[in-house]
Protein backbone atom coordinates (compact mmCIF):
# COMPACT_ATOMS: atom_id res chain seq x y z
CA UNK A 1 0.00 0.00 0.00
CA UNK A 2 2.98 2.13 0.70
CA UNK A 3 3.85 1.75 -2.55
CA UNK A 4 1.28 3.41 -4.07
CA UNK A 5 0.68 6.07 -1.97
CA UNK A 6 4.44 7.39 -2.10
CA UNK A 7 3.44 7.21 -6.57
CA UNK A 8 0.68 8.99 -6.20
CA UNK A 9 2.15 11.39 -4.22
CA UNK A 10 5.25 12.22 -6.43
CA UNK A 11 2.37 12.63 -9.56
CA UNK A 12 0.79 15.09 -7.78
CA UNK A 13 3.86 16.88 -7.03
CA UNK A 14 4.78 16.69 -11.15
CA UNK A 15 1.33 18.28 -12.11
CA UNK A 16 1.88 20.87 -8.84
CA UNK A 17 5.23 21.66 -10.54
CA UNK A 18 3.34 22.30 -13.93
CA UNK A 19 0.92 24.62 -12.36
CA UNK A 20 3.09 26.73 -10.83
CA UNK A 21 5.64 27.15 -13.87
CA UNK A 22 2.13 27.99 -16.03
CA UNK A 23 2.34 32.09 -15.18
CA UNK A 24 5.61 31.99 -16.05
CA UNK A 25 6.37 30.33 -19.42
CA UNK A 26 3.02 30.68 -20.87
CA UNK A 27 3.44 33.93 -22.86
CA UNK A 28 6.88 33.74 -23.95
CA UNK A 29 8.17 31.33 -26.42
CA UNK A 30 12.04 31.45 -24.82
CA UNK A 31 10.64 30.78 -21.61
CA UNK A 32 8.10 27.56 -22.58
CA UNK A 33 11.01 26.08 -25.01
CA UNK A 34 14.89 27.03 -22.81
CA UNK A 35 13.63 28.15 -19.15
CA UNK A 36 14.81 31.22 -20.49
CA UNK A 37 17.97 30.21 -20.99
CA UNK A 38 18.72 30.86 -17.10
CA UNK A 39 19.56 26.92 -16.17
CA UNK A 40 22.69 26.58 -14.08
CA UNK A 41 25.19 23.39 -14.80
CA UNK A 42 24.32 21.27 -11.99
CA UNK A 43 20.51 21.54 -12.26
CA UNK A 44 21.22 21.35 -16.09
CA UNK A 45 23.41 18.18 -15.59
CA UNK A 46 20.80 16.38 -13.07
CA UNK A 47 18.46 17.17 -15.31
CA UNK A 48 20.27 16.05 -18.90
CA UNK A 49 21.06 12.59 -16.66
CA UNK A 50 17.51 12.06 -15.66
CA UNK A 51 15.90 13.01 -19.37
CA UNK A 52 19.42 10.19 -20.87
CA UNK A 53 18.12 7.76 -17.93
CA UNK A 54 15.11 6.32 -19.38
CA UNK A 55 13.06 3.02 -18.46
CA UNK A 56 15.31 1.17 -20.30
CA UNK A 57 18.69 2.57 -17.90
CA UNK A 58 16.79 0.99 -14.99
CA UNK A 59 15.48 -1.94 -15.62
CA UNK A 60 16.09 -2.72 -19.44
CA UNK A 61 20.39 -2.66 -18.18
CA UNK A 62 19.73 -4.99 -16.03
CA UNK A 63 17.63 -7.39 -18.09
CA UNK A 64 19.96 -6.75 -20.67
CA UNK A 65 23.22 -7.93 -19.06
CA UNK A 66 21.29 -10.71 -17.45
CA UNK A 67 20.53 -11.64 -20.94
CA UNK A 68 23.68 -10.80 -23.18
CA UNK A 69 26.43 -10.40 -20.48
CA UNK A 70 28.03 -7.63 -19.02
CA UNK A 71 30.37 -6.99 -22.85
CA UNK A 72 27.53 -6.38 -24.97
CA UNK A 73 25.18 -4.40 -22.32
CA UNK A 74 28.19 -1.52 -21.88
CA UNK A 75 28.52 -1.70 -25.61
CA UNK A 76 25.40 -0.40 -26.09
CA UNK A 77 25.64 2.12 -23.40
CA UNK A 78 29.51 3.31 -23.81
CA UNK A 79 27.80 4.34 -27.23
CA UNK A 80 25.54 7.08 -25.31
CA UNK A 81 28.39 8.11 -23.07
CA UNK A 82 30.89 8.58 -25.55
CA UNK A 83 28.23 10.71 -27.53
CA UNK A 84 28.57 13.32 -24.53
CA UNK A 85 31.70 14.42 -24.99
CA UNK A 86 31.67 14.59 -28.43
CA UNK A 87 28.45 16.67 -28.11
CA UNK A 88 30.29 18.85 -25.58
CA UNK A 89 33.27 19.20 -27.84
CA UNK A 90 31.67 19.43 -31.43
CA UNK A 91 28.47 21.28 -30.90
CA UNK A 92 27.34 22.53 -27.96
CA UNK A 93 29.19 25.62 -27.53
CA UNK A 94 28.21 26.43 -31.32
CA UNK A 95 25.00 25.90 -31.05
CA UNK A 96 24.48 27.39 -27.40
CA UNK A 97 25.95 30.77 -29.53
CA UNK A 98 23.31 30.41 -31.70
CA UNK A 99 20.94 31.30 -29.19
CA UNK A 100 17.76 29.49 -31.19
CA UNK A 101 15.46 27.03 -29.22
CA UNK A 102 16.00 23.58 -32.01
CA UNK A 103 18.05 21.23 -33.78
CA UNK A 104 16.07 22.16 -36.82
CA UNK A 105 16.38 25.60 -36.38
CA UNK A 106 19.66 25.74 -36.72
CA UNK A 107 20.11 23.72 -39.90
CA UNK A 108 17.23 26.25 -41.56
CA UNK A 109 20.14 28.54 -40.67
CA UNK A 110 22.87 26.39 -41.97
CA UNK A 111 21.15 25.66 -44.82
CA UNK A 112 18.41 27.30 -45.66
CA UNK A 113 15.59 24.90 -47.73
CA UNK A 114 12.42 23.58 -47.91
CA UNK A 115 13.78 20.21 -47.60
CA UNK A 116 16.09 20.60 -44.40
CA UNK A 117 12.84 22.76 -43.02
CA UNK A 118 10.12 19.95 -43.28
CA UNK A 119 12.00 17.04 -43.48
CA UNK A 120 14.30 17.75 -39.97
CA UNK A 121 11.21 18.26 -38.11
CA UNK A 122 9.00 15.24 -39.60
CA UNK A 123 12.11 13.10 -39.06
CA UNK A 124 11.99 13.81 -35.42
CA UNK A 125 8.36 13.72 -35.02
CA UNK A 126 8.63 9.88 -36.28
CA UNK A 127 11.71 9.10 -34.05
CA UNK A 128 10.72 10.37 -30.98
CA UNK A 129 7.10 9.20 -30.89
CA UNK A 130 8.34 5.64 -31.88
CA UNK A 131 10.58 6.19 -28.55
CA UNK A 132 8.30 7.65 -26.14
CA UNK A 133 5.39 4.79 -26.67
CA UNK A 134 8.08 2.26 -26.37
CA UNK A 135 8.63 4.63 -22.61
CA UNK A 136 4.99 4.37 -21.69
CA UNK A 137 5.06 0.83 -22.33
CA UNK A 138 7.90 0.32 -19.68
CA UNK A 139 5.62 2.53 -17.28
CA UNK A 140 2.72 0.29 -17.92
CA UNK A 141 4.58 -3.18 -17.77
CA UNK A 142 5.99 -1.73 -14.57
CA UNK A 143 3.20 -0.30 -12.70
CA UNK A 144 1.14 -3.45 -13.48
CA UNK A 145 4.09 -5.87 -11.74
CA UNK A 146 4.61 -4.11 -8.54
CA UNK A 147 1.93 -1.90 -7.75
CA UNK A 148 -1.28 -4.57 -9.09
CA UNK A 149 -2.76 -1.12 -11.43
CA UNK A 150 -3.73 -2.29 -14.98
CA UNK A 151 -1.44 -1.60 -17.79
CA UNK A 152 -3.91 0.69 -19.62
CA UNK A 153 -4.97 2.97 -16.66
CA UNK A 154 -1.37 2.85 -15.83
CA UNK A 155 -0.20 4.49 -18.74
CA UNK A 156 -3.45 6.72 -19.50
CA UNK A 157 -2.43 8.10 -15.42
CA UNK A 158 1.22 8.70 -16.47
CA UNK A 159 0.12 10.28 -19.87
CA UNK A 160 -2.26 12.62 -18.19
CA UNK A 161 0.42 13.79 -15.64
CA UNK A 162 3.22 14.36 -17.95
CA UNK A 163 1.00 16.13 -20.78
CA UNK A 164 -0.15 18.05 -17.98
CA UNK A 165 2.98 19.46 -16.33
CA UNK A 166 5.02 19.64 -20.10
CA UNK A 167 1.96 21.46 -21.98
CA UNK A 168 1.14 24.15 -18.86
CA UNK A 169 5.06 24.28 -17.38
CA UNK A 170 6.68 23.87 -20.88
CA UNK A 171 10.85 23.67 -20.10
CA UNK A 172 11.27 25.27 -16.80
CA UNK A 173 8.53 22.33 -15.49
CA UNK A 174 10.45 19.88 -17.37
CA UNK A 175 13.74 21.01 -15.59
CA UNK A 176 12.29 21.10 -12.16
CA UNK A 177 10.84 17.27 -12.45
CA UNK A 178 13.65 16.47 -14.40
CA UNK A 179 15.62 17.28 -11.46
CA UNK A 180 13.76 15.53 -8.68
CA UNK A 181 13.65 12.46 -11.00
CA UNK A 182 17.24 12.09 -11.25
CA UNK A 183 17.69 12.86 -7.92
CA UNK A 184 15.61 10.03 -7.19
CA UNK A 185 17.16 7.51 -9.47
CA UNK A 186 20.42 8.45 -8.47
CA UNK A 187 19.56 7.98 -4.79
CA UNK A 188 17.64 4.34 -5.58
CA UNK A 189 20.27 2.85 -7.70
CA UNK A 190 22.57 4.28 -4.66
CA UNK A 191 20.96 2.41 -2.34
CA UNK A 192 20.13 -0.29 -3.62
CA UNK A 193 24.45 -0.67 -4.93
CA UNK A 194 25.61 -0.22 -1.68
CA UNK A 195 22.91 -2.65 -0.15
CA UNK A 196 23.73 -5.48 -2.93
CA UNK A 197 27.58 -5.08 -1.54
CA UNK A 198 27.09 -5.35 1.73
CA UNK A 199 24.95 -8.52 1.37
CA UNK A 200 27.37 -9.82 -1.12
CA UNK A 201 30.70 -8.95 1.61
CA UNK A 202 32.45 -6.53 -1.23
CA UNK A 203 31.58 -4.98 -4.23
CA UNK A 204 32.96 -7.43 -7.02
CA UNK A 205 31.72 -10.41 -4.65
CA UNK A 206 28.66 -10.97 -6.58
CA UNK A 207 30.48 -10.72 -9.71
CA UNK A 208 33.06 -13.38 -9.83
CA UNK A 209 30.75 -15.74 -8.13
CA UNK A 210 28.18 -15.04 -11.04
CA UNK A 211 30.79 -15.34 -13.86
CA UNK A 212 31.94 -18.46 -12.12
CA UNK A 213 28.52 -19.98 -12.30
CA UNK A 214 27.76 -18.38 -15.42
CA UNK A 215 31.04 -17.94 -17.61
CA UNK A 216 28.37 -16.52 -20.70
CA UNK A 217 27.80 -13.76 -18.33
CA UNK A 218 31.24 -11.72 -18.36
CA UNK A 219 31.72 -12.47 -22.36
CA UNK A 220 30.57 -10.89 -25.33
CA UNK A 221 28.10 -13.08 -27.36
CA UNK A 222 28.48 -13.65 -31.30
CA UNK A 223 27.52 -11.02 -33.38
CA UNK A 224 30.07 -8.19 -32.91
CA UNK A 225 28.57 -5.66 -36.07
CA UNK A 226 25.55 -5.55 -34.30
CA UNK A 227 26.94 -3.92 -30.85
CA UNK A 228 29.20 -1.80 -33.25
CA UNK A 229 26.15 -0.61 -34.89
CA UNK A 230 24.26 0.37 -31.44
CA UNK A 231 27.22 1.81 -30.10
CA UNK A 232 27.96 4.33 -33.05
CA UNK A 233 24.18 4.87 -33.37
CA UNK A 234 24.10 6.02 -29.99
CA UNK A 235 27.87 7.94 -29.68
CA UNK A 236 26.00 10.11 -32.86
CA UNK A 237 22.96 10.23 -32.01
CA UNK A 238 23.91 12.24 -29.02
CA UNK A 239 25.16 14.98 -30.40
CA UNK A 240 22.04 16.00 -32.37
CA UNK A 241 19.12 14.54 -30.83
CA UNK A 242 16.17 17.16 -30.04
CA UNK A 243 15.68 16.41 -26.40
CA UNK A 244 19.79 17.14 -25.81
CA UNK A 245 20.36 19.99 -27.94
CA UNK A 246 17.56 22.01 -26.57
CA UNK A 247 19.07 21.22 -22.65
CA UNK A 248 22.04 23.11 -24.06
CA UNK A 249 20.02 25.92 -25.33
CA UNK A 250 18.67 26.49 -21.47
CA UNK A 251 21.89 26.65 -20.58
CA UNK A 252 23.17 30.32 -19.03
CA UNK A 253 26.38 30.26 -21.49
CA UNK A 254 28.37 27.98 -23.89
CA UNK A 255 30.85 26.59 -20.86
CA UNK A 256 28.23 25.97 -18.80
CA UNK A 257 26.80 23.40 -21.48
CA UNK A 258 29.61 21.97 -21.74
CA UNK A 259 30.51 21.15 -18.36
CA UNK A 260 26.60 20.11 -17.46
CA UNK A 261 27.06 17.35 -20.36
CA UNK A 262 30.15 15.72 -18.69
CA UNK A 263 29.04 15.90 -15.56
CA UNK A 264 25.42 14.66 -16.59
CA UNK A 265 27.76 11.66 -18.49
CA UNK A 266 29.38 10.94 -14.93
CA UNK A 267 26.15 10.41 -13.22
CA UNK A 268 24.75 8.12 -15.96
CA UNK A 269 27.86 6.66 -16.02
CA UNK A 270 28.44 5.90 -12.77
CA UNK A 271 24.74 4.52 -12.11
CA UNK A 272 25.19 2.02 -15.25
CA UNK A 273 28.34 0.74 -14.18
CA UNK A 274 26.57 -0.03 -10.74
CA UNK A 275 24.21 -1.52 -11.82
CA UNK A 276 25.99 -3.76 -14.27
CA UNK A 277 28.74 -4.60 -12.12
CA UNK A 278 26.99 -4.80 -8.83
CA UNK A 279 22.95 -5.53 -8.80
CA UNK A 280 23.03 -7.90 -12.32
CA UNK A 281 25.48 -10.16 -11.12
CA UNK A 282 22.98 -10.61 -7.44
CA UNK A 283 20.07 -11.45 -10.21
CA UNK A 284 22.55 -13.87 -12.23
CA UNK A 285 23.11 -15.75 -8.75
CA UNK A 286 19.77 -15.40 -7.51
CA UNK A 287 17.38 -16.04 -9.96
CA UNK A 288 18.69 -17.69 -12.94
CA UNK A 289 16.73 -19.44 -16.01
CA UNK A 290 14.47 -16.50 -15.74
CA UNK A 291 12.36 -15.85 -19.18
CA UNK A 292 11.57 -12.59 -18.82
CA UNK A 293 14.90 -10.57 -18.25
CA UNK A 294 13.09 -7.28 -17.83
CA UNK A 295 12.28 -8.84 -14.43
CA UNK A 296 15.27 -9.17 -12.81
CA UNK A 297 15.21 -5.81 -11.39
CA UNK A 298 11.51 -6.25 -9.91
CA UNK A 299 12.46 -9.60 -8.27
CA UNK A 300 15.34 -7.93 -6.87
CA UNK A 301 13.43 -5.65 -5.44
CA UNK A 302 10.75 -7.64 -3.77
CA UNK A 303 13.20 -9.95 -2.43
CA UNK A 304 15.74 -7.73 -0.60
CA UNK A 305 14.24 -3.86 -0.03
CA UNK A 306 11.95 -2.97 2.80
CA UNK A 307 8.46 -1.61 1.79
CA UNK A 308 9.26 1.72 2.00
CA UNK A 309 12.12 1.40 -0.59
CA UNK A 310 10.14 -0.69 -3.07
CA UNK A 311 7.74 2.32 -3.36
CA UNK A 312 11.10 4.51 -4.06
CA UNK A 313 12.30 2.02 -6.23
CA UNK A 314 8.87 2.36 -8.26
CA UNK A 315 8.88 5.92 -8.48
CA UNK A 316 12.21 5.87 -9.58
CA UNK A 317 11.18 3.35 -12.41
CA UNK A 318 8.08 5.80 -13.14
CA UNK A 319 10.53 8.62 -12.64
CA UNK A 320 12.88 7.50 -15.41
CA UNK A 321 9.76 6.79 -17.55
CA UNK A 322 8.52 10.42 -17.32
CA UNK A 323 11.88 12.38 -17.26
CA UNK A 324 13.24 10.72 -20.86
CA UNK A 325 9.35 11.09 -21.81
CA UNK A 326 8.31 14.50 -20.52
CA UNK A 327 11.88 15.74 -22.87
CA UNK A 328 10.83 13.96 -25.92
CA UNK A 329 7.30 15.61 -26.08
CA UNK A 330 8.45 19.21 -25.39
CA UNK A 331 10.92 18.17 -28.20
CA UNK A 332 7.99 16.98 -30.66
CA UNK A 333 5.97 19.37 -29.75
CA UNK A 334 8.57 21.97 -30.97
CA UNK A 335 9.25 20.36 -34.02
CA UNK A 336 5.56 20.71 -34.75
CA UNK A 337 4.52 24.06 -33.35
CA UNK A 338 8.07 25.75 -33.63
CA UNK A 339 10.06 24.06 -36.18
CA UNK A 340 6.94 23.07 -38.98
CA UNK A 341 4.27 25.73 -38.31
CA UNK A 342 6.30 28.63 -36.02
CA UNK A 343 6.63 31.02 -39.45
CA UNK A 344 2.61 31.08 -39.53
CA UNK A 345 2.25 30.94 -35.99
CA UNK A 346 4.77 34.18 -35.51
CA UNK A 347 2.37 36.04 -37.26
CA UNK A 348 -0.06 35.86 -34.65
CA UNK A 349 -0.81 37.34 -31.33
CA UNK A 350 1.50 35.55 -27.97
CA UNK A 351 -1.76 34.33 -26.38
CA UNK A 352 -2.73 32.35 -30.08
CA UNK A 353 1.22 30.96 -30.34
CA UNK A 354 0.42 29.87 -26.24
CA UNK A 355 -2.20 28.26 -27.40
CA UNK A 356 -0.96 26.55 -29.98
CA UNK A 357 2.30 25.47 -28.45
CA UNK A 358 -0.40 23.85 -25.95
CA UNK A 359 -2.69 21.96 -28.19
CA UNK A 360 0.57 20.58 -29.95
CA UNK A 361 1.64 19.21 -26.57
CA UNK A 362 -1.61 17.62 -25.94
CA UNK A 363 -2.06 16.06 -29.65
CA UNK A 364 1.44 14.37 -29.41
CA UNK A 365 0.43 13.24 -26.21
CA UNK A 366 -2.89 11.55 -27.18
CA UNK A 367 -1.07 9.80 -30.22
CA UNK A 368 1.57 8.33 -27.97
CA UNK A 369 -1.03 7.04 -25.46
CA UNK A 370 -3.43 6.30 -28.95
CA UNK A 371 -0.51 3.79 -30.07
CA UNK A 372 0.77 2.64 -26.47
CA UNK A 373 -2.99 1.14 -25.73
CA UNK A 374 -1.39 -1.69 -27.78
CA UNK A 375 1.61 -1.33 -28.99
CA UNK A 376 3.40 -3.48 -31.74
CA UNK A 377 4.96 -6.34 -30.24
CA UNK A 378 8.36 -5.72 -32.06
CA UNK A 379 8.75 -1.91 -30.80
CA UNK A 380 11.23 -1.89 -28.24
CA UNK A 381 13.25 -3.27 -30.95
CA UNK A 382 12.69 -0.63 -33.39
CA UNK A 383 13.30 2.43 -30.93
CA UNK A 384 16.59 2.09 -31.42
CA UNK A 385 16.01 2.40 -34.92
CA UNK A 386 14.33 5.35 -34.60
CA UNK A 387 17.07 6.87 -33.11
CA UNK A 388 19.30 5.52 -36.02
CA UNK A 389 17.44 7.65 -38.52
CA UNK A 390 18.02 10.51 -36.56
CA UNK A 391 21.75 9.85 -35.92
CA UNK A 392 22.32 9.23 -40.02
CA UNK A 393 20.34 11.98 -41.22
CA UNK A 394 21.67 15.07 -38.93
CA UNK A 395 24.85 13.97 -37.73
CA UNK A 396 27.07 15.13 -40.69
CA UNK A 397 24.76 18.15 -41.99
CA UNK A 398 25.11 19.21 -38.17
CA UNK A 399 28.63 18.29 -37.47
CA UNK A 400 30.21 19.23 -40.62
CA UNK A 401 27.94 22.50 -40.99
CA UNK A 402 29.28 23.52 -38.14
CA UNK A 403 33.20 22.80 -38.52
CA UNK A 404 33.82 22.57 -42.39
CA UNK A 405 34.05 25.98 -44.14
CA UNK A 406 33.37 24.12 -47.37
CA UNK A 407 29.80 22.55 -46.33
CA UNK A 408 26.90 24.10 -48.33
CA UNK A 409 23.60 24.19 -49.02
CA UNK A 410 24.03 21.54 -51.85
CA UNK A 411 26.55 19.28 -49.60
CA UNK A 412 24.21 19.86 -46.51
CA UNK A 413 20.76 18.53 -48.23
CA UNK A 414 22.31 15.72 -50.14
CA UNK A 415 23.75 14.34 -46.40
CA UNK A 416 20.60 15.13 -44.84
CA UNK A 417 18.42 13.26 -47.28
CA UNK A 418 21.31 10.47 -48.44
CA UNK A 419 21.65 9.40 -44.73
CA UNK A 420 18.16 9.49 -43.61
CA UNK A 421 17.22 7.57 -46.61
CA UNK A 422 19.94 4.92 -46.86
CA UNK A 423 19.31 3.97 -43.21
CA UNK A 424 15.37 3.68 -43.55
CA UNK A 425 16.04 1.42 -47.14
CA UNK A 426 18.68 -0.51 -45.24
CA UNK A 427 16.29 -0.90 -41.99
CA UNK A 428 13.61 -2.60 -44.23
CA UNK A 429 15.68 -3.90 -47.06
CA UNK A 430 18.85 -4.44 -45.78
CA UNK A 431 18.87 -8.36 -45.78
CA UNK A 432 16.84 -8.35 -49.14
CA UNK A 433 19.31 -6.30 -50.63
CA UNK A 434 22.49 -8.52 -48.97
CA UNK A 435 23.48 -6.02 -46.82
CA UNK A 436 24.65 -7.67 -43.80
CA UNK A 437 25.90 -4.79 -41.46
CA UNK A 438 23.99 -2.33 -39.51
CA UNK A 439 22.18 0.35 -41.44
CA UNK A 440 23.92 2.83 -39.66
CA UNK A 441 27.44 1.68 -40.32
CA UNK A 442 26.68 2.72 -44.43
CA UNK A 443 24.69 5.17 -44.12
CA UNK A 444 27.07 7.54 -42.32
CA UNK A 445 29.74 7.13 -44.70
CA UNK A 446 27.81 7.99 -47.53
CA UNK A 447 26.00 10.65 -45.75
CA UNK A 448 29.68 12.00 -44.68
CA UNK A 449 30.40 11.25 -49.00
CA UNK A 450 27.23 13.47 -49.89
CA UNK A 451 28.80 16.19 -47.84
CA UNK A 452 32.23 16.07 -49.46
CA UNK A 453 30.46 15.80 -53.27
CA UNK A 454 28.26 18.81 -52.05
CA UNK A 455 31.03 20.89 -50.67
CA UNK A 456 33.48 20.18 -54.09
CA UNK A 457 30.71 20.85 -56.91
CA UNK A 458 27.95 22.49 -55.38
CA UNK A 459 27.83 26.26 -55.62
CA UNK A 460 29.79 28.61 -52.54
CA UNK A 461 27.55 29.97 -49.82
CA UNK A 462 26.85 33.43 -49.77
CA UNK A 463 29.85 35.68 -47.71
CA UNK A 464 27.42 36.60 -44.51
CA UNK A 465 26.18 33.19 -44.04
CA UNK A 466 30.59 31.73 -44.30
CA UNK A 467 30.60 34.87 -41.97
CA UNK A 468 27.00 33.95 -39.31
CA UNK A 469 29.21 30.23 -38.83
CA UNK A 470 32.54 31.97 -38.27
CA UNK A 471 30.69 34.29 -35.48
CA UNK A 472 29.46 30.91 -33.64
CA UNK A 473 32.82 29.85 -33.12
CA UNK A 474 34.05 33.15 -31.66
CA UNK A 475 34.39 32.68 -27.76
CA UNK A 476 32.73 35.70 -25.58
CA UNK B 1 42.40 29.33 -45.43
CA UNK B 2 42.07 26.38 -43.82
CA UNK B 3 39.25 24.05 -44.17
CA UNK B 4 38.14 23.25 -41.06
CA UNK B 5 37.16 26.30 -38.29
CA UNK B 6 40.24 25.65 -35.49
CA UNK B 7 39.31 23.68 -32.57
CA UNK B 8 41.38 24.31 -28.91
CA UNK B 9 44.46 21.62 -29.32
CA UNK B 10 43.53 19.73 -26.10
CA UNK B 11 40.00 19.21 -27.26
CA UNK B 12 41.15 18.06 -30.91
CA UNK B 13 43.23 15.48 -28.75
CA UNK B 14 40.56 14.41 -26.53
CA UNK B 15 38.21 14.15 -29.88
CA UNK B 16 40.78 11.77 -31.31
CA UNK B 17 42.06 10.17 -28.01
CA UNK B 18 38.17 8.59 -27.66
CA UNK B 19 37.74 8.16 -31.33
CA UNK B 20 40.94 5.56 -31.31
CA UNK B 21 40.05 4.09 -28.14
CA UNK B 22 36.72 3.15 -29.14
CA UNK B 23 38.20 1.97 -32.84
CA UNK B 24 40.52 -0.61 -30.36
CA UNK B 25 38.22 -1.65 -27.34
CA UNK B 26 35.94 -3.08 -31.22
CA UNK B 27 39.54 -4.97 -32.35
CA UNK B 28 38.47 -8.78 -32.15
CA UNK B 29 41.65 -9.97 -31.39
CA UNK B 30 40.79 -8.29 -27.64
CA UNK B 31 37.92 -10.75 -27.06
CA UNK B 32 39.88 -13.19 -25.81
CA UNK B 33 40.87 -12.18 -22.49
CA UNK B 34 39.82 -11.88 -19.41
CA UNK B 35 39.57 -10.44 -15.46
CA UNK B 36 37.47 -11.27 -13.21
CA UNK B 37 35.40 -13.51 -15.39
CA UNK B 38 34.84 -10.25 -17.96
CA UNK B 39 36.35 -9.90 -21.11
CA UNK B 40 39.03 -7.19 -21.94
CA UNK B 41 36.62 -5.58 -24.05
CA UNK B 42 33.59 -4.93 -21.26
CA UNK B 43 36.43 -3.36 -19.06
CA UNK B 44 37.49 -1.34 -21.87
CA UNK B 45 33.82 -0.26 -22.80
CA UNK B 46 33.67 0.71 -18.69
CA UNK B 47 36.83 2.66 -18.65
CA UNK B 48 35.09 4.51 -21.21
CA UNK B 49 32.13 5.05 -19.48
CA UNK B 50 33.39 6.30 -16.65
CA UNK B 51 36.45 7.92 -17.60
CA UNK B 52 35.19 9.51 -21.03
CA UNK B 53 33.36 12.14 -19.06
CA UNK B 54 36.19 12.59 -16.33
CA UNK B 55 38.63 13.44 -19.02
CA UNK B 56 36.60 15.77 -20.88
CA UNK B 57 35.57 17.60 -17.48
CA UNK B 58 39.25 17.91 -16.98
CA UNK B 59 39.97 19.45 -19.93
CA UNK B 60 37.36 21.95 -20.01
CA UNK B 61 38.02 25.66 -19.30
CA UNK B 62 35.78 28.38 -19.63
CA UNK B 63 36.09 30.21 -22.25
CA UNK B 64 36.87 34.49 -21.41
CA UNK B 65 35.10 36.84 -24.11
CA UNK B 66 37.82 38.21 -26.67
CA UNK B 67 38.57 42.03 -26.84
CA UNK B 68 36.90 44.01 -29.40
CA UNK B 69 39.20 44.37 -32.79
CA UNK B 70 42.18 42.39 -31.28
CA UNK B 71 43.47 39.00 -32.39
CA UNK B 72 41.51 36.24 -30.77
CA UNK B 73 42.63 33.01 -29.53
CA UNK B 74 45.63 30.14 -30.08
CA UNK B 75 46.60 29.13 -33.47
CA UNK B 76 48.75 26.00 -33.43
CA UNK B 77 52.37 27.24 -33.31
CA UNK B 78 51.59 29.62 -30.82
CA UNK B 79 53.98 29.62 -28.26
CA UNK B 80 53.00 27.89 -24.99
CA UNK B 81 50.75 29.07 -22.76
CA UNK B 82 49.98 31.77 -25.28
CA UNK B 83 46.49 30.37 -25.10
CA UNK B 84 46.32 30.30 -20.79
CA UNK B 85 41.82 30.92 -21.26
CA UNK B 86 41.54 31.08 -25.02
CA UNK B 87 39.55 28.79 -26.72
CA UNK B 88 38.27 29.09 -30.64
CA UNK B 89 40.62 30.74 -32.90
CA UNK B 90 38.67 32.23 -35.44
CA UNK B 91 40.91 31.51 -38.12
CA UNK B 92 40.66 33.78 -40.26
CA UNK B 93 43.94 35.30 -41.92
CA UNK B 94 43.86 38.96 -42.00
CA UNK B 95 41.70 41.85 -40.28
CA UNK B 96 39.56 42.15 -43.19
CA UNK B 97 38.08 38.70 -42.93
CA UNK B 98 38.17 38.36 -39.29
CA UNK B 99 34.77 37.92 -38.54
CA UNK B 100 32.91 39.97 -36.33
CA UNK B 101 33.48 38.74 -32.01
CA UNK B 102 30.28 38.37 -29.62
Amino acid sequence: MIERWLVLVYLAVCVVVGVLATRRVLGSADEYWVAGRRVGTGVNALAIMASLASGGSLVGVLGLAYRDGIPATLALFAGAVVGFPLAAILVAAPLRRLGRFTITDFLVFRYPHRIVRYLTPSLIVVALTVYMVAQMKAAGITAEALLGVEYRTAIAAATIVFVLYVSFGGMVAVTVTDVMQGALLFFVMGVATVLLAWFGGSPLGALAEATAASPAFGRLPEGGSGYLSYFVIWAAAIPVIPHIVMRVATARDPHSARVALNLATAFYGVMILAAIFVIAPVGVLEFPGLTDPDQVFLRIVGEHFPPLLRGLAVAAVLAAVMSTTDAFLLAVSSAIAHDLFGGYLGKKSPRAQSLARLTATWIVGAAALFWAWSPPELLTRFYTAGVGLLSAGLFVPVVFGIWWRRANLAGGVAALLTGSLTYTLLLFAGPALGVGIGPILLALPLSFAAMLLGGRFGRRDPAERETAVARLHAAG
Amino acid sequence: MASFFPMRRVERRALFGLTAFSAAAFFPALAGFSFLGVSLFGWLMALLLFGSPLLLLTLLRPETPDAPGTPTNRRDGDPPGADSDRTHSDGADSAADRPPTR
